[in-house]
This record gives structure tokens, C-alpha cells and sequence, in this order.
């Protein structure tokens, strides 16, 4: 068997595997007390905006602080197409990713023409210009404040022309197919599936290692006469198109979109959720997607009283004492406790979980060889691009051009 | 006329904010080579040193109103005014100008001690990791703080005399000019802040040191001079700057948690917009902009281009990133 038909099987593999991880969440999850559709379908929708942003990020290094704008564009054009055609998810969807790109396209051929921090800035800049227009004068296509929803005198071409009746509150459904509950996380775990089965693809791809080497090192790929340019609106483009298809699943989850979706700091919660898992790992980021929505959860849900009783097998001294430097950490103050996780995993392991994992298994007496093969595989990416970090990066570069 | 006047000075105390947070941040870029998005932190933080000086000197206790007969009714009554009388009402009264003094020291051991414990380790790692490393920082602060002080913003007063509004139309023979004392008083003390940390970088041996390490470090250590050292003294000087912009800035705003983060990104865009370690730039590019801001809050501009208050200055920074990437001011 040849190399490449032996990688091949691997990936089909890895696909199988992650399919049947995801489809038997539901069974798996209740272990962990994460057994209910609206949680799972969080992991699968934050999930697939950090796959997205991932193949920007991860590949190619470019740090953008913009990428709710295209979450609320998804958001906005889902409720739209239901409202206007139809409650069927399929085209809103469509039109949803459509949208998205063409905006990740127009913001992208400007953002690109700078790099380092001052690609930070520029998209942040346009993500900024997004979120106050969507409070301000777009209100007859936002709505504003209150949010857009869908109202059951509302036009839905299509729905009316094909006869659908739409009962009750308006909810997406697909040919009949309510999404609501468990058929809702199905449909989201499918285009999870759908979407990292892409991710998956563009990594292997020869496209996938030009962006790596975008990555590692920009300014030797220009002098081989390369142009660096249309791979990293491609790039661009596509996790804009991830993060439109994300936002248009939370409207289809529930049909409401709201500005605060495209606050900045909204952006910076992907930016976490991928670093968290693993920069340029193919599954850190929906880990860590998964471990920021599961603790944002359990975390929110802990007050003094859960705490007491976790520390009940204490003396009443100790226990009160517990009680009182934990407290602060859960509950109201859990964003306290990601902040602290963030710094910590940004300075011990910034290759994030992935690490982590990684690390834990070469400890594993006997197999050594096996793990190192294992995270060599998984990582292959992120070792490589972290490894011989950027002595000549654009940042750098601009940098020096700076000061 | 005096339409354009009135926004112009609008735009001067808000760009006075700019300015000052721009020229901290811009100032450890420069020096430190760290881009620092916990800066705004250190602004609010500064804001919440006057709440908390404020709130020290308010400690009160129950005391019985004399005046009302009918029955026992108490009142509180800060320990100053038991005490001291007028004078403790007074100084009460001036618990913002107090906060000044005592964020001075406390801002330069945040600043060092955040330095020394977290910044400096990021030195050799990529703006991306310096970037999100403080990014995480920043979110650390702002939740100790809403734990500590809650989340709706907290009101502290200026002090009376100055609470008014200034008739200034008079002086240019305008009627119904009026300005607010308090924010032409936040002018001038961002000013002289300016100033201040511009003689102290041109005019002392220190800074000379700074600016020579700022144009080459390298050389600069090799002739024998801790250059790191002075460089963490920069740090603290810097979260001063952002400490006592956050001070001033409390009786205009009433500070809360987040108020720290909506100052942060204009900032950023201000730095960059002034040229990245430029510091002429950031202050020039913060009044610019903070003036640029009320014009376009203007009602006549609003009528032509709807919405444009909410966006011009990521616009315009936009256009300079595009046109002039370096900046107003950067040099190349």
C-alpha cells in the first residue's frame, strides 16, 4: 500500500470515528451531565465558527478580531430568508454561507493588504463598524435592540406557494422536520460532520500546506515568486463562510438574531475557544469550543450551596474556607475562571489541549513510540508551524518598519 | 459658528482621553516592542481608584437626626463630617482631585508589578500571543473588579465648585456657549499630562536613555545601561498616564467593568491611526479623532450620512491604514 493510499484510509478513519463520536453524543454527554439538545448543539455550532477561524488562524497565523461580524451576517440572513421565503433551513442556510462569504470576500481583499497587528486592527475595525451599524441605521434590516424574529404574518414566499401552513411560533423546519430538541442537534451534528469533513480536506490539501507555509514563513514564499495574496483571501473567505454557516445554525436553533452577536467580544470567545484547543489542530478546536460552552454551563450553574455540599467531607472550618475561595470562580464569576484558564494556557501550553493530550500520552509508560507516532499525527501541523517560530514574519517585519 | 466651536471642544475631552490612553499604549509598544491589550484595563482600574477613595472617605455611621422630633431617625454621616466639620465635608467633596495623589502610587505598582510578573516573559514570544495573553489579563481585571464593585456603573461626583458649566461664550463674544467646567478642567489636565510626559522623555537623563533605547536597544546595553530596567519604569509610567486618565475621566463617565474595553479598541485604532510608537501621532490622532467624532454626532452630518457617528473613526482609520500604513506620524 502506498503512502498516500495508506493516509488516505487514516483520514477516512479519523472521519468515521469522529461521525460516530458526534451522532452518539447524546448517549456519551449524559455522562458528563451534558446530555440535552441545547447544550450539545452549542458545541456543535460554536464547534464549527472555530473550525472556521481555525483554517484562518491555525494555518495561516493571521489573528482576526473581526470574525462575529460574519456570525451575525449569518444570523441576520437566516432570519431574513425564513421571514421572506421560507421556514425550509436549506436555503436560509445557502443564502446564509452566500452572504457571509461575499462580506468575508469585500472585508477580506481589504484586510489583507496589511499583516500582523495591523490585520488585527483592520478587521476589528470593520467587525466594530458592523456591530454599531446594526444598532443604529440598519435597524429595519436588524431590527436593533430587541433582535429579529420571525413573525407568522410574515410574507414566506415559497411556504405559501407551496401550500406549507406554519402553526404556532414560527420554528425552521426541514421538509416538515421541525428543528427543535433532538432533531435541531441532528441536523447541527450533520453539518458539523460536513464541515470538519472540509476542514479535513483543506488540511491535507496541497492548498492547506501553502497556507502553512504562508504561516511559517511569508516573506521566503514571496521570493520563490509566489503570490500569497488570492490563498489568503481563499483562507479568509472560507472561515468567513464557516463562521456565517455557525451564526445561521443559531437562528435555525432559534429564530431570533441580535447585534450583541457581533460585538468584538464575541470574537475574542473563538479566538479562546481555538487557542484553548489547540492552534492548527484539526479537532482542538471544537475541544475547546466544547470545554468553554460545557463549563460555561456547569460553572454559570454552581452556587454556594452546590459548593458546601461538594465540600462536605471537610471540617466546618475547612469547608467554609473552600467555600469562600471558590466562590469568586463560579456562579456569576465563571468568565473570572476562563480568564485565568486563558492566561494559564497561553503561557504553559500554548499549543493548548492538543498539547496537553499530547504530553499525557508520552508520559504513558511503553508507548512511546506508538504516542509520539499518534500526536505526530494529530499535531502534524502545529508543531511544524510553531516549531521554528518566525524569525522573519510579516509582524516582525512591520514591525521593525515601525518603530 | 458657534455649533462648530461647541463640537470642537466636545471633541477635545474625549480626544484628551484618547490621547492619553493612545500615549501609554503607543509608549510600551515602543519601548517594550509589547502590544498590551490590558491597557485598558489599567484606565479603568484607574477610574475605580477614585470610586474607592471616594468610598473610604464616606465611611459613615448612623447618627440620630436632631432635627425630626416625631421619632428616632437616624442618618448616615461620613466620619469626616463628625470629626472635622466643614473641613470633612469639603474634603469629601474633593475626593476625585484626592484620587489623583493616591493613584499615582497605586498605578505605578500595578504597572511594575504586571510587568515584572507577566509581560516581561512575552517579550520574545509573537504580537499574537502578546496580544492574547493581556487580552486574558484584561478579562481577569475586569471581572475582579465586577465581583468587588458590581456591575452598573458607579457615580462620583465632581467637586462642587467645579460642577457647573462655564459661560464661555462671553469670551468670544458668543451667546449660550456653555461648556462644562469639569470637562475643560479634563483638557487641560490631559495637556499638562502630555507635556509632562513628553519633557520628562526630552528634557531628563532617563529619558534620553529611553529614546535611545527605544532607536536601538541593543547598542544602548552594550554600553552598559540596564536598559530593561528603565524599560519596566516606562511601564509603570504608562499605566500612570492610563491610572489618572481613568481618574479624571469619572465624573464625565461613571465608571463600570467594562468601561476599560470600550476605551481599549478606539485606543488601539488611535495608536495605529497615529503611527504604532509614534507618540507625537497618538496624541495628535486622539484629539483628531475624538474631534472628528462629535462633528459626525452633529445632526446636520447625521441628516447627510446616516449612521456615520457610530463608524468614523474605524473609518477613517481604515483609509489611513490603507493610504499611509504607517500612520499619521510613524516614520518608516
Amino acid at each position: 500500500m502506498s503512502v498516500k493510499e495508506s493516509s488516505r484510509a487514516r483520514d477516512t478513519m479519523i472521519l468515521a470515528i469522529f461521525s460516530v463520536v458526534v451522532l452518539t453524543a447524546p448517549l456519551w454527554a449524559k455522562l458528563i451531565g451534558a446530555g440535552y439538545p441545547d447544550l450539545l448543539q452549542k458545541f456543535a455550532i460554536f464547534g464549527l465558527f472555530a473550525i472556521g477561524y481555525n483554517i484562518l488562524f491555525g494555518l495561516t497565523g493571521y489573528l482576526s478580531f473581526g470574525h462575529a461580524a460574519f456570525l451575525g451576517i449569518g444570523s441576520y440572513t437566516t432570519v431574513w430568508s425564513f421571514k421572506l421565503l421560507s421556514m425550509n433551513v436549506l436555503p436560509a442556510v445557502f443564502f446564509a454561507i452566500l452572504l457571509s462569504g461575499l462580506f468575508a470576500a469585500a472585508i477580506g481583499f481589504i484586510s489583507l493588504r496589511r499583516t500582523g497587528i495591523y490585520f488585527s486592527i483592520l478587521t476589528l475595525a470593520f467587525a466594530q463598524m458592523s456591530y454599531n451599524l446594526a444598532y443604529s441605521v440598519l435597524t429595519p434590516i436588524t431590527n436593533g435592540e430587541t433582535g429579529l424574529r420571525v413573525l407568522s404574518d410574515d410574507p414566506m414566499v415559497l411556504d405559501k406557494a407551496l401550500g406549507v401552513e406554519v402553526e404556532g411560533s414560527p420554528l425552521g423546519t426541514l421538509f416538515g422536520l421541525t428543528m427543535t430538541g433532538w432533531s435541531a442537534f441532528y441536523f447541527c451534528a450533520v453539518v458539523l460532520i460536513l464541515g470538519f469533513w472540509v476542514s479535513l480536506k483543506i488540511f491535507r490539501s496541497p492548498f492547506g500546506m501553502k497556507l502553512l507555509a504562508i504561516k511559517s514563513n511569508q516573506t521566503r514564499m514571496e521570493y520563490t515568486g509566489f503570490n500569497t495574496r488570492p490563498y489568503l483571501l481563499s483562507a479568509f473567505v472560507i472561515s468567513g463562510m464557516y463562521a456565517g454557516l455557525a451564526g445561521s445554525l443559531m437562528a435555525v436553533t432559534d429564530p431570533l438574531a441580535g447585534a450583541e452577536r457581533m460585538q468584538w467580544t464575541a470574537s475574542g470567545e473563538v479566538v479562546l475557544m481555538t487557542i484553548l484547543g489547540g492552534v492548527g489542530t484539526l479537532f482542538g478546536p471544537i475541544l475547546g469550543a466544547a470545554t468553554i460552552k460545557y463549563f460555561e454551563q456547569i460553572f454559570s450553574a454552581i452556587n454556594d450551596q452546590v459548593l458546601s455540599s461538594t465540600f462536605d467531607f471537610l471540617p466546618e472550618l475547612l469547608n467554609q474556607f473552600m467555600v469562600t475561595i471558590t466562590s469568586p470562580f463560579v456562579g456569576e464569576g465563571w468568565h473570572l475562571t476562563l480568564g485565568v484558564l486563558f492566561m494559564v494556557i497561553i503561557i504553559f501550553m500554548p499549543g493548548g489541549l492538543m498539547e496537553g493530550i499530547g504530553r499525557l500520552i508520552r508520559l504513558l509508560p511503553g508507548r512511546r513510540g506508538m504516542a509520539a507516532q499518534q500526536t505526530q499525527y494529530d499535531a502534524d501541523v502545529t508543531i511544524e508551524a510553531n516549531a521554528d517560530n518566525q524569525t522573519t514574519t510579516p509582524e516582525k517585519v512591520e514591525k521593525g518598519d515601525a518603530s | 459658528m458657534d455649533a462648530i466651536l461647541l463640537q470642537i471642544l466636545n471633541g477635545l475631552d474625549k480626544g484628551g482621553a484618547y490621547a492619553l490612553i493612545a500615549l501609554g499604549l503607543t509608549l510600551v509598544f515602543g519601548t517594550l516592542g509589547v502590544v498590551n491589550f490590558a491597557h485598558g484595563a489599567l484606565f479603568m482600574l484607574g477610574a475605580f481608584v477614585a470610586v474607592s477613595v471616594q468610598g473610604l472617605l464616606t465611611i459613615s455611621k448612623k447618627v440620630k437626626d436632631e432635627s425630626i422630633t416625631f421619632f428616632d431617625a437616624y442618618k448616615e454621616t461620613p466620619y469626616l463630617e463628625l470629626w472635622w466639620g466643614d473641613i470633612g465635608t469639603a474634603i469629601i467633596d474633593f475626593a476625585v482631585p484626592i484620587s489623583i495623589l493616591v493613584a499615582i502610587p497605586v498605578m505605578l505598582l500595578i504597572g511594575l508589578a504586571m510587568e515584572r510578573g507577566l509581560v516581561r516573559h512575552f517579550y520574545k514570544r509573537d504580537h499574537a500571543d502578546q496580544i492574547l495573553v493581556t487580552f486574558g489579563l484584561a478579562i481577569v481585571i475586569q471581572e475582579i473588579i465586577k465581583a468587588n464593585f458590581g456591575a452598573n456603573p458607579i457615580p462620583t461626583a465632581a467637586p462642587a465648585a467645579v460642577a457647573g458649566s462655564a459661560n464661555i461664550g462671553a469670551l468670544f463674544g458668543i451667546d449660550g456657549l456653555v461648556y462644562p467646567w469639569w470637562r475643560m478642567m479634563y483638557l487641560v489636565f490631559s495637556l499638562a499630562i502630555i507635556g509632562a510626559v513628553f519633557a520628562f522623555l526630552h528634557m531628563t537623563t532617563f529619558g534620553m536613555v529611553v529614546r535611545a533605547g527605544m532607536h536601538d536597544r541593543e547598542t544602548v546595553g552594550l554600553l552598559g545601561i540596564n536598559i530593561e530596567r528603565r524599560f519596566t519604569i516606562v511601564f509603570g509610567i504608562a499605566a500612570i498616564v492610563a491610572g489618572l486618565a481613568g481618574v479624571m475621566y469619572t465624573p464625565i463617565l461613571p465608571p463600570d467593568y467594562h468601561m476599560g474595553m470600550d476605551f481599549l479598541v478606539l485606543s488601539f485604532v488611535v495608536v495605529v491611526v497615529g503611527g504604532m510608537g509614534s507618540l507625537g501621532g497618538a496624541v495628535a490622532a486622539g484629539f483628531l479623532l475624538g474631534i472628528l467624532q462629535s462633528f459626525a454626532s452633529m445632526n446636520e452630518v447625521k441628516s447627510i450620512l446616516p449612521g456615520i457617528d457610530q463608524i468614523i473613526i474605524y473609518l477613517v482609520a481604515v483609509i489611513i491604514l490603507l493610504v499611509r500604513p504607517r500612520g499619521l506620524l510613524g516614520k518608516d
